[in-house]
Parts: C-alpha cells; sequence; structure tokens
C-alpha cells in the first residue's frame, strides 16, 4: 500500500512538473532564476513599488532619468492598481522625454485607478489632493501639447472645480487663445494679474493676446514686466520666453532693431537654446534682410547649443531648422542643399501645442520654399550645356517634373492658406503665428484672380495702421497684374512700391521686386540693366534664381568665350558696371569679374574653358557664408 | 459615307466593354486613393474618384453617338478651358468681400473637371483608336516601373508606401515588394485581356466569338507570364536575402572562423530598413563616444594573408558569438579599469544571427517579446560599458602584459605589403606614443578619405581589396577605413582588430531608445589598451560623395517605443477623443483596413449578392402584374443559365442565345423568351395566363435537370454568375 501510496506521489509529481513547467515554444521564462545571470543588478528586485518610486523621483532630481524610468516601470510591475507610478510615468514621458501619447494613457489611467481608489472628488486628505491635482494638471498639459485643446480646457476646468494654482489663470487664458476666443482669454489673464497668479506665464500670455488685439505698445509693456520678472528668479528664471515674444511684437511693428535686440538677448540666455523660436525668428529676420551669413550662424549657434543635450531628442525642432537652413540655401544659390532640407522639412513633424502657431502654419510655408526652390532649380537647369543626349534627356525630365512640383506645390499651397489657415489670415504682414516668408509671398497671390486679390489687399489695407506694410500689399498687387497680362500697370506699381522701401529691412523684397521685374523687362531696355545689377549687388545667387541675366562688358574675351557667356547668365553691354576677363592662369583657362565698386575679383580657373566657366559661375553667382 | 458607329452596338450595352470600363475605372480609382496617400490631392479623393467615373461613363456614351472623336476631343479640351476662365470670372465675381472662399471652390472643382476629362478623353480613346488600350497600359506600366523603382540596388525600405504597407500587414519588405509587384502585373495583364487589336465598338459578333477564343488563350498566356514572374521574383527573393545576410551595408553577418562578413565591392543594402529597437535601462551619460554608440557584434582579428577574417581558437574571447536565443554568460576581467555596468534590451525587427550589445556584453538571455507582430525577438545584453575619458588614453600602453607572445603576434601581424608600414611610419615619425600615432593615422585617412557606397574598385581574386583605397583614389566606405586602418596600426606594432557591429546616433534617440537601421551596420577598428581593453579608433571622412540617409523615422520610433510598455492588463489603451487623435497622428502612408475588416466586408458584400440572387431568381413568384411576372420569370431563367456557364454573348439577340442555349441542354431552355416577344407587341392590359408561365418555367427546369446537382449548386453559390442575369 505504502508503495502504491510512493508510486502516486511520484506520478502525481511528475505529471504536476510537466504541467507546471515553462512552455518551450516561448524558449525561455524570463524570471527563471537558473538563467538570471550574476551580473544583472537584482538590487531592486526585494524593493517595495513605494521605496522604487522614491528613488525615482531622487534620480529625476539628479538628471538621471533613464534610471528613473528603469525603476518606474519595475514599480509599476509590480504594483499595476496603484495610480501612483502610472502618475509618474505620465509625468516622466509628458517633462522628460516629450513623447506626449504615452504620456496621456498612463495619465489616464492614473486618473482611473485614482477614482476608482478613493471615490470622486472632492477629497480631504491634503496628499490626495496634491496627487489628485497633479494628475488634471498634466492632463491638462499633454492634451494641449497634443493640440486638442477642448479635452485640455475640460481638465483644467475640472481642476479649477477643486483646487486653485497660480499657473491656472495663465494655462487657461492659454488654451483659450488657442481656441480662438481672445477676449475670454485677456479677461482670465488679466483676472490672474490681479490676484496674484504666477506672474511670468501670465504676463507672457497677456502680453501676446494684447498682441493680437493690436494693443501693441501695452502688449510691450507687459512684455518687460514679464521679463524683468522672469531675470529676478535668477537661474531658474526663463525671461528668453518673452523676450522672444516681445521680438516677434517689435517685428509685427517694423522695428527690425529692436526685435534683433530681443532675439539676440534670447539665445544668449542659458533657456534661449531650449526652444528654436528665438533662432528661428532670427533667422528669418536675417534672410528678410539678405544678411545670409547671420542667418546661418543663427541656426548653427542654436544646434550647437542644444547639442549640450547629448539624450534630448531634436525631432521637436528639426522641421523649423531645416526650413530656415533650406531657405537660406535657396537664396545664396545652394540650391541642391535648399532642396534636401526643404524636402526634409515637409516631411518632419513638429509639435505645436507649446507655442502660438500651428502645424498648417509650417506646412504652408514649408510648401511655398520648396515650390520656389523647384522653380529657381529650373533656371539653374537651362543653364545647363548637355554633352549627350541622355544627360538632354536628363536634364529635361527634371525640368518637366520641377515645374509639375513646383505648380502643384504652390497650388496646394493656396489651399491650405485659403482653406486650413481661417481664410489667408495670415495675409497680414508679417503675422506672429505666421512662418511664411513675406518679401516673396507674391509669389503664391500671382495665381489669385486679380479682382478677389485687389479686394481683399484693398480690405487688409484700410485695417492695416502700419506704413511700412503698405509697399507688401503693393508688391503683392503688383506681382499679380503682371501675372495677368496687365504688364504697364504692374510694373508702375511694381516701381511704386519699390520707391517706398527701406535700404537694409526691406531688403528681401528689394531683390524679389527686381528678380521679378528682369521677367517682364525686355533684356535691352536700361531698365533691365540697372535692375539686374542692382539684385547682383543685393544678392548675386538671385539673378539666376528668377532666370535673370548679368550686363557685362567683355574684355580680352574670345568668340567662343563670348558665345559661352551669352548663352549663360550674362548679357553684353559696353556700359555694363561689371566686366569679365579672359586670361591664362598656370596655362589654365581662367575667367575674372571685376567691378570699379569692388576691389574684390571674382575667378574660376579649370582645365578646360567648360571647366573654368562652371567654376565661375560657382563663385560668381553663390554666396559663401 | 455612313459612320460605321451607327450600326454598332452602343459601347455600354456590351459586356466585356462594360467590364472592360468596369476594371479602368476599378485601376483609376485604386491610383487616386494611392496617390492621394502620397502626395496630398488637397480635395476630397472620392470626389476625384466620382468624377473619373463620371468621365468614363460619358466618354462611353460619347464613343456611341456619330459625333466624331476628334471633335468630342476639342470640344471637351474647348470646355475645360472656357469652364476654368469661367470659374476665374465667377471668383472675382462672388468676392467681393475680400474672401478667398470661392477661389477655393473652384480650385477643388478645377481638379474635378481635370479628372472628369481625362476620364472622358482617354475612354473615347480607349474605345475608338486601335492603339490607344496598348498605349494605357504602357502609360501604366511606366507609372508602375517609377513607383516601384526606388528599391534598386537593395534599398528594401523603398519605395515608402511599400515598406509602410509591409509594416503594417508585418511582411519582410522584400515579400511586400515581390507582392506589390506581382499584383501590379496581374492587373496589367488582365487590362491587357480587353484590349485587343481592333477598337471594342467596331467589332462584330463573329470577330467576338473569335477574339473571345483569343481572349482565353490570352489568359492563359496571362497566367503562364504571372508564374514565370512569380518564379524570378522568387530567385531575385532568395538573391536580395542572401545578398543582404552577407553585406549589408557592407558588413555582414557571418560567423564562422576563417571567414569575413565584410565586402569591399558596394555597400549593399544601405537602407533604412529597420534592424532593431535598442532600450537603454539605465544612464550612461559617461559614454566616451558620445553621442555616438558602438554596439559590438563581432571581431575580425586573423590577416589570413588577404584580409582581416574571424580568428576562433580561443582570440577575442570577449566577444559573445551566441544566437539571441541563447543564454551568453562571460567572465570579468578584473583588470580592466574604468568600465560600469549598461543594461540594454534589443528588440529585434528583422532577423539577426549573433546577439550584440555595447562594448563588453559580460551577458545575454533572451526577453519576453512584447509583440511578436512586430518584433523577431528580444534579448537583454548586461555590458562593461567604458567611462574612461577619450583624452586619458593618450599615454597609455597598448597590448596586455599578461598576453603570451603567440597572442601579441596574433594582434600584430603585419600586412606583407610593405607600403602599409611605410605610410605608417612617415605619418607618426613624430609622435612618440602609441595611442597619438593611432590618432595620426586616422586624421590622416579622414582628411583624405571620400565616403561612397560605391567605390567601384576592381579587383582579381587574391588581390589586396584595400589598396586601390589608401594607395589609389581614397574612396571608400567603413570596411575599406577599418582594414585601412588596422593595417597600418599593425606596421607599426600597435595590437589591433576590426570589430562590426551597429553604430548609432544617440541625439536620434528618445528617452534611451535606439531604432537602429540596416544603414547603422558599421566595422571599425579597435586597439587593445591596457587595463582599459579594446577601444574603437574609428574614422569620419571629411568628404562625402554618397551615403545612406541619416534620419531616423521618428514616428516609427515612438509606435515602437509604445510596443515595449506594460501590456493591455496594465494600460488598456482607450478609444476616445484623444485615441482618435492619436491615431489620426500615427498613421503612416496609405491607410489600410484590418484583415478582419476585409474578411467582414468581403462576406457582406458576399451575402448581398446571394440575397440579389435569390430575389432575382425567386421575385416572379411575388404577386404582380402579368407583365412584370413574365420579365421577372425571364430573368430568373437567364440567371439559372448563367449559373451553370451558358451566358448571352456580346451582340447576340435573345432569340439566337435562345437556341443555342437549347442546343446545349438538348430541351427547351429558354421559353420565357417567347412570351418575352409576345409582350413586346402585344397590348399592355393584354393578361397571360400564370400557367403558360408556369409551363414554360418548369420546361425550363427540366431542361437544366439533366446538369448534375452539384454543378448547380456551385452555381447557385458563385457570385460573379449574378452578372449573367443583368
Amino acid at each position: 500500500m505504502r508503495k502504491t501510496i510512493t508510486r502516486f506521489l511520484i506520478i502525481s509529481g511528475l505529471i504536476g512538473s510537466a504541467l507546471l513547467a515553462p512552455n518551450y515554444s516561448a524558449a525561455f521564462n524570463p524570471d527563471s532564476e537558473e538563467i538570471l545571470n550574476l551580473h544583472e543588478d537584482n538590487s531592486d528586485k526585494d524593493k517595495s513599488a513605494s521605496e522604487l518610486l522614491e528613488e525615482a523621483q531622487a534620480l529625476l532630481q539628479d538628471e538621471r532619468p533613464l534610471d528613473a524610468r528603469t525603476k518606474l516601470l519595475l514599480a509599476l510591475s509590480k504594483e499595476p492598481k496603484n495610480y501612483k507610478p502610472h502618475m509618474l510615468l505620465g509625468g516622466y514621458y509628458m517633462v522628460h522625454v516629450g513623447h506626449f501619447r504615452l504620456a496621456l494613457s498612463y495619465l489616464k489611467q492614473a486618473r482611473k485607478l485614482f477614482e476608482a481608489e478613493q471615490g470622486k472628488p472632492p477629497y480631504d486628505d491634503i496628499f490626495l489632493k496634491d496627487d489628485h491635482a497633479r494628475i488634471l494638471y498634466f492632463l491638462a498639459e499633454t492634451k494641449l501639447n497634443l493640440d486638442n485643446y477642448k479635452g485640455a480646457l475640460a481638465a483644467l476646468d475640472e481642476y479649477a472645480q477643486y483646487y486653485s494654482g497660480g499657473w491656472y489663470p495663465g494655462s487657461r487664458a492659454w488654451i483659450l487663445m488657442k481656441l480662438g476666443k481672445t477676449q475670454e482669454a485677456t479677461r482670465i489673464a488679466r483676472l490672474g494679474i490681479l490676484m496674484g497668479a504666477e506672474p511670468g506665464r501670465t504676463l507672457n500670455i497677456l502680453g501676446i493676446l494684447l498682441s493680437m488685439q493690436n494693443q501693441r505698445q501695452e502688449s510691450l509693456r507687459v512684455f518687460d514686466e514679464a521679463i524683468t520678472y522672469e531675470y529676478t528668479l535668477g537661474s531658474s528664471g526663463q525671461p528668453a520666453t518673452p523676450l522672444n515674444n516681445s521680438g516677434e511684437v517689435y517685428r509685427e511693428i517694423f522695428e527690425e532693431d529692436r526685435a534683433e535686440g530681443s532675439w539676440l538677448r534670447a539665445v544668449s540666455l542659458p533657456d534661449g537654446c531650449e526652444h528654436v523660436l528665438p533662432s528661428l525668428n532670427l533667422a528669418n529676420l536675417f534672410i528678410e534682410q539678405l544678411r545670409f551669413d547671420r542667418a546661418k550662424w543663427a541656426m548653427n549657434n542654436f544646434e550647437e547649443c542644444n547639442r549640450q543635450f547629448p539624450l534630448r531628442n531634436g525631432e521637436e525642432h528639426r522641421a523649423l531648422v531645416h526650413m530656415a537652413r533650406g531657405r537660406v540655401a535657396l537664396h545664396t544659390g545652394f540650391l541642391e542643399e535648399a532642396l534636401k532640407h526643404l524636402e526634409a522639412a515637409t516631411e518632419r513633424q513638429q509639435w505645436f501645442g507649446k507655442i502660438g502657431t500651428n502645424p498648417d502654419d509650417l506646412r504652408a510655408a514649408t510648401t511655398i520654399s520648396l515650390a520656389q526652390t523647384l522653380a529657381a532649380a529650373n533656371n539653374h537647369l537651362n543653364l545647363e550645356s548637355p554633352e549627350s543626349p541622355g544627360e538632354w534627356f536628363s536634364i529635361q525630365k527634371r525640368k518637366i517634373s520641377n515645374t509639375l512640383r513646383s505648380w502643384w506645390l504652390m497650388r496646394r499651397a493656396r489651399q491650405i492658406l485659403s482653406e486650413d489657415l481661417k481664410d489667408f489670415e495670415d495675409l497680414y504682414i508679417r503675422s506672429t503665428d505666421s512662418m511664411l516668408e513675406y518679401h516673396t509671398l507674391g509669389d503664391v497671390l500671382e495665381a489669385i484672380p486679380t479682382a478677389t486679390l485687389e479686394d481683399r489687399l484693398a480690405k487688409q489695407e484700410n485695417k492695416d495702421n502700419r506704413p511700412s506694410a503698405i509697399p507688401y500689399y503693393k508688391a503683392y498687387l503688383a506681382q499679380n497684374y503682371l501675372a495677368h497680362s496687365r504688364k504697364n500697370e504692374g510694373l508702375n506699381l511694381l516701381n511704386e512700391a519699390l520707391s517706398e522701401l527701406r535700404e537694409t529691412p526691406d531688403g528681401g523684397l528689394h531683390a524679389h521686386l527686381l528678380g521679378i521685374s528682369l521677367k517682364y523687362l525686355p533684356e535691352d531696355s536700361k531698365s533691365y540693366m540697372k535692375a539686374s545689377q542692382e539684385l547682383f549687388d543685393l544678392a548675386p545667387a538671385e539673378v539666376i534664381n528668377y532666370g535673370g541675366k548679368l550686363p557685362i562688358n567683355m574684355d580680352f574675351v574670345d568668340s567662343a568665350t563670348k558665345e559661352i557667356l551669352i548663352n549663360g547668365p550674362f548679357l553684353a553691354e559696353s556700359s555694363a558696371l561689371y566686366t569679365v576677363r579672359k586670361s591664362e592662369e598656370n596655362g589654365k583657362p581662367t575667367l575674372s569679374l571685376t567691378s570699379p565698386t569692388s576691389i574684390n575679383t571674382l575667378s574660376g580657373t579649370g582645365d578646360t574653358l567648360k571647366q573654368a566657366y562652371k567654376q565661375f559661375l560657382t563663385v560668381v553667382f553663390r554666396e559663401k557664408i | 459615307m455612313a459612320d460605321l458607329t451607327l450600326n454598332a452596338p452602343t459601347p455600354l450595352s456590351s459586356t466585356r466593354v462594360r467590364i472592360s470600363l468596369l476594371i479602368r475605372s476599378l485601376v483609376f480609382a485604386f491610383a487616386i486613393l494611392a496617390t492621394d496617400g502620397l502626395v496630398d490631392l488637397g480635395t476630397n479623393p472620392y470626389l476625384l474618384i466620382g468624377a473619373t467615373a463620371l468621365g468614363i461613363i460619358v466618354g462611353a456614351k460619347a464613343t456611341g453617338l456619330s459625333l466624331k472623336t476628334r471633335g468630342a476631343i476639342i470640344l471637351a479640351a474647348l470646355a475645360f478651358t472656357f469652364s476654368h476662365y469661367l470659374l476665374g470670372e465667377l471668383g472675382d465675381v462672388f468676392s467681393k468681400d475680400g474672401s478667398f472662399k470661392i477661389f477655393s471652390l473652384t480650385q477643388h472643382f478645377e481638379l474635378s473637371l481635370l479628372f472628369f476629362l481625362f476620364g472622358t478623353i482617354s475612354t473615347v480613346l480607349f474605345l475608338r483608336y486601335r492603339h490607344a488600350g496598348t498605349a494605357e497600359l504602357i502609360i501604366l506600366s511606366g507609372i508602375i516601373v517609377y513607383l516601384l523603382s526606388p528599391h534598386r540596388d537593395y534599398h528594401l525600405d523603398s519605395p515608402q508606401f511599400i515598406a509602410n504597407l509591409a509594416w503594417q500587414l508585418g511582411l519582410s519588405p522584400q515579400a511586400a515588394l515581390l507582392f506589390v509587384g506581382s499584383g501590379a502585373i496581374a492587373v496589367l495583364l488582365i487590362l491587357s485581356a480587353f484590349i485587343e487589336s481592333s477598337p471594342l465598338i467596331k467589332s462584330t459578333f463573329e470577330d467576338k466569338t473569335a477574339s473571345r477564343r483569343a481572349r482565353l488563350l490570352h489568359s492563359l498566356g496571362a497566367i503562364g507570364v504571372m508564374l514565370v514572374c512569380l518564379i524570378i521574383g522568387k530567385a531575385i527573393y532568395s538573391r536580395y536575402d542572401t545578398a543582404q545576410g552577407l553585406t549589408t551595408n557592407g558588413v555582414g553577418e557571418s560567423n564562422e572562423p576563417g571567414s569575413s562578413p565584410l565586402g569591399f565591392h558596394s555597400a549593399l543594402g544601405s537602407t533604412n530598413q529597420p534592424a532593431a529597437l535598442v532600450r537603454l535601462e539605465g544612464d550612461y551619460s559617461e559614454n566616451p563616444f558620445t553621442p555616438m554608440l558602438y554596439l559590438r557584434e563581432g571581431a575580425l582579428s586573423l590577416f589570413n594573408g588577404q584580409e582581416m577574417v574571424i580568428a576562433g581558437g580561443g582570440f577575442d574571447a570577449d566577444i559573445p558569438n551566441t544566437p539571441p536565443t541563447e543564454v551568453f554568460s562571460g567572465t570579468e576581467d578584473p583588470d580592466l579599469k574604468n568600465r560600469k555596468s549598461v543594461t540594454q534590451s534589443v528588440y529585434l525587427l528583422a532577423d539577426q544571427k549573433t546577439a550584440y550589445g555595447i562594448d563588453y556584453p559580460i551577458s545575454i538571455k533572451q526577453l519576453k517579446n512584447p509583440d511578436p507582430d512586430r518584433f523577431k525577438l528580444a534579448f537583454r545584453s548586461y555590458s562593461l560599458a567604458p567611462t574612461f575619458k577619450s583624452e586619458d588614453l593618450e599615454f597609455l600602453k597598448t597590448g596586455d602584459p599578461r598576453w603570451a607572445s603567440e597572442i601579441w603576434d596574433h594582434y600584430t601581424r603585419a600586412h606583407p605589403d610593405s607600403r602599409y608600414k611605410d605610410l605608417a611610419l612617415k605619418l607618426t615619425e613624430d609622435s612618440p606614443a602609441p595611442i597619438q600615432k593611432a590618432r595620426n593615422l586616422l586624421a590622416y585617412l579622414a582628411k583624405n578619405s571620400i565616403y561612397t557606397l560605391t567605390p567601384k574598385h576592381e579587383t582579381k581574386p587574391g588581390e589586396d581589396p584595400v589598396a586601390p583605397y589608401l594607395f589609389g583614389d581614397m574612396r571608400g566606405y567603413c570596411v575599406h577605413f577599418a582594414h585601412a586602418t588596422v593595417y597600418m596600426l599593425r606596421g607599426l606594432g600597435i595590437p589591433s582588430r576590426i570589430a562590426t557591429g551597429y553604430l548609432t546616433d544617440l541625439s536620434q534617440a528618445k528617452d534611451g531608445h535606439i531604432l537602429l537601421r540596416m544603414s547603422d551596420r558599421h566595422a571599425w577598428a579597435e586597439i587593445y589598451i591596457q587595463e582599459k581593453g579594446w577601444v574603437p579608433f574609428d574614422i569620419q571622412p571629411e568628404q562625402v560623395e554618397s551615403a545612406a540617409e541619416t534620419q531616423v523615422d521618428m514616428k516609427l520610433l515612438e509606435e515602437l517605443m509604445g510596443k515595449l510598455d506594460p501590456g493591455e492588463e496594465i494600460l488598456p489603451k482607450e478609444k476616445d477623443e484623444d485615441s482618435a487623435l492619436e491615431n489620426e497622428e500615427t498613421q503612416r502612408g496609405i491607410p489600410l483596413p484590418s484583415a478582419r475588416q476585409l474578411a467582414e466586408l468581403t462576406l457582406i458584400i458576399l451575402g448581398i449578392i446571394l440575397i440579389a440572387k435569390i430575389y432575382l431568381r425567386y421575385s416572379w413568384l411575388l404577386p404582380s402584374s402579368q407583365r412584370r411576372k413574365v420579365i421577372r420569370a425571364h430573368r430568373s431563367a437567364v440567371i439559372n443559365l448563367s449559373d451553370i456557364g451558358i451566358k448571352r454573348l456580346p451582340g447576340e439577340t435573345w432569340n439566337e442565345f435562345k437556341n443555342r442555349a437549347s442546343i446545349i441542354l438538348n430541351g427547351d431552355a429558354l421559353l420565357t423568351a417567347n412570351l418575352i416577344e409576345i409582350l413586346k407587341y402585344a397590348p399592355k392590359n393584354k393578361n397571360f395566363d400564370s400557367t403558360k408561365i408556369n409551363e414554360a418555367l418548369s420546361r425550363q427546369h427540366a431542361a437544366l435537370s439533366q446538369i448534375p446537382a452539384f454543378k448547380r449548386i456551385l452555381g447557385f453559390l458563385n457570385p460573379a454568375a449574378v452578372l449573367g442575369g443583368i
């Protein structure tokens, strides 16, 4: 009997162990002690969830986010029904990682578990109140970052039902602004200031709201207050944000020097490179003034500064950086580089919840810049001299593709501007949120029916009290007239706009209008020569970008060279300012360009005349910055 | 002379024409949807599909009229130009408030009109001109080739929409390419079956009967071509697999002693295809190579007289050389200083022979796969990662005093070509310390090398593949750089080897999550430094001729990060307004229905067809007027015949059909046709005796009952047969 029982026990044991044994289809059991290696750090395995959470928070303060994340996840696996790991992970993904979708999942679950455990609010316990308020705050911020403004407002409203916080009026006003409720947002922000809400945040949003309502002097005063307040906070202050905003207002009222000053101050501060906007604004301002070397410096400076955070992902600002770099490359004649940057900018994602603009602003801006670059690329291709039928076909293919893409992208940009961006609200010159390149916006508007544009611009001019904005409106209409075969009217208006421009601040528009005029003036006219030389002085690369030709004197130039030059972007003109000379350097043909006003000579040398010419074009029509 | 088309049947009355137009409509619809997924048309694609379909119908109708095609085309072009002008004017008239709304509407209308005209004109041409269909096919083939061509040269992640499709269906990119390619060929073949040497509307009945046989032959030929394509595709597929396994980005996966995984000819497969997701489980701010991170997988330290190969025989014992499915436990070298434990979890997205990790992985074990649909498998590496500073190495000794002389010899065995040593000596004559010498060599290589994926050096078997790079045009990629570095280092007596694995840029990581791509596969030189171990000495050439795309797909990275988080039981996925927003944001490429949705849709369509069929078959039993009853009974009989494969041919009259069917069935197959004839010429109020109908139908059924029951049942279940009755 005993033997039978023993046998039974052995068999039962065998069956039991077989049933409990791990399924080999998984090939392993990650928790099996046999496999756990001695090298693995197992010290956390025996800790409780609350110990792990405490340690994680300490690690976050020590700026060791990945160690903290591992502990938080371990705590979560130990107590999956505890709301705290969810709450902290939600906060972690929102603040430290910027992965808002994941943060939202954790926070929603945190809230659900919290309410399941503690019942519906209000709560008496101060710690519970604190946690609940934190969950709601994180939820609102995360939804805001996901551009879910209504959801963010609902979370904030719920917060306000039970708690109060210094940040609340500022955040609420911001969301209301995003929802287009400017008046209500202003009221909330003003009330917040009166009630002693967190000054930095509240003043900042109030300044933005005032500028949106054309109270720009008042908004600048408010921003000044915000800047002073942030400076008083010492190292924890963030004055770069209000400085950036005041710069935007200065630009809007055409006080470019002050705008530049504000942004330069912003980028020199420690928090100045935490966000791309001050650098981007600076770069756009420099592009507008044809100071491309400074524009490039602004973006380099930002990226270098941003590199100090090796573990931070740069995806949030990558599209904007590409856009700025692409524009600089376009206007300085580096077309391939420009195309690469702008193609990348159109493909990149950007999160906008925390800044005033929205994804469509960027989409429209990059689409237009890309279309302009493709059109310019065709003008460069026109200068190529194919050496074989294959090359000829390849050039034709690229030209057709560029033409179609450029046309299509411009068409799409017009659709985005008129449908997705509130009936082209960005037609208001230098609209703060817009990323459009205002001095070349005429390219987009030239295909709009003339009467429609005339009406709209008249309306726009009537309500715009900034005299410096008027030449821009005139320039847009002039370009539209020219595109609709109203050449005389267009050229007259274009000249009128040109005469009203300020020298440096409107350099971009000046160059653009000269470039446009080259398309419509007869090549043998004096006006053409004047415009072309002036454009070359301002921005040499734009002469080719607009398909123009530079008048030149020819000195010691044989007939073969003359033919090459004339078939390229040059016009033979004895009274021209510039002179092209052909010579030999070390037995190699050399072409050089001189001007009476400049001591510099631009030269290109090569083994053959063709190579020398190619090199010459690169040197003359590309700005090395 | 009378227009021939007047005597011809109108195109839409012919089943063959209708089917060909239906197929063209479907192809255009698919093309419009695909285009919208690729370039964002800005106008609702379904509106454009509708406009194109309408254009096709109008085109078919117009072709049947006596209007000359050329005239129709000219008129259509004029109409388009005029309407375009009119639209602009309308925009002006109605936009007096300065709003762009009307302009915006005209933009949509303009595009729809363009698609409508395209549908009309292409259909007219398709139906009337001998070669228009062929031209259409050629253009379509050209577009398909153009769209699929970016995957040449082993760029298996291109075109993007196929990579997305593969990703969504959980297929390998090769399989998706094969699938799409074969599908495209199939569509082209089906289309070509409907394009004949003569225009569709001019063919006579006899011609059609003949062409029917031709179509059958054509279809058989098409099936044959399809099979050949599949066989060729399968061969290419396996070649891709082999080539990729050997030399992905110039760095393959072979781990057999005496072999080399490195390829010198060109960096095949330098592609953004995702290889793995690596998650750092702890901070590693002391990384001396920041922002770059080296993940070591193998080492080549044996010089076999021609190139560096895997040594085996106890050398390079720090390399785990373990498949990801096996456990590896190494021993910690107590003499190595400045190292810290760093844990990494690796989630493989492509097949991987050998596990890897940062620097010295001392333990590797398999992990639970968090999402088998996405990841091949997962493992965890525990590494002793370096924490020394690069500048601290300057004056340290190389090699290990504990090494026996044969180990020294092994790691310093120089290349027999003395030019390597001569160049190394020349470049380092002013540097006393070995690390300084090494840095001089790297500086020289970085300054003078030109990075290219296709160096195209021509070397014969047995020749040194590195010499054309170092003593030639200096064009090459990591494999050339690493070899040249090691040969020169060994020429100076510095113990060195080549390491293989991945090199990634941490600035593109998110929360310690790194998306490794095939283009991150890398080979680099390493020097053994006393008390520090094997240390990478890699170059970044200043001149770049061609390189792979360097930006990481952040949307994909985020999507994958989401897969690693706690399961549904801990972090449920809720469907609400935020989730909808999330879905919208994470959606990549062309939206595709799930397999379940497709199955449900198919079942619903089949169900609807069967219900329609039941109605068509038995509706004559329902009470209605005698006239309607006869028509329904006739339709029922036609469907019965269609089920068993007896269909009315294009251009065949009912009487002709009735006679043909009666001959085939050897009985009265379609007596209702007689009733229809009578009805056509009879007064409207004429009453039929319903027994006549019943009698006719029972005779029909008697004729049909000769067909075996199972065939009739199968015929009944065949949804396509319903077309025969329409």
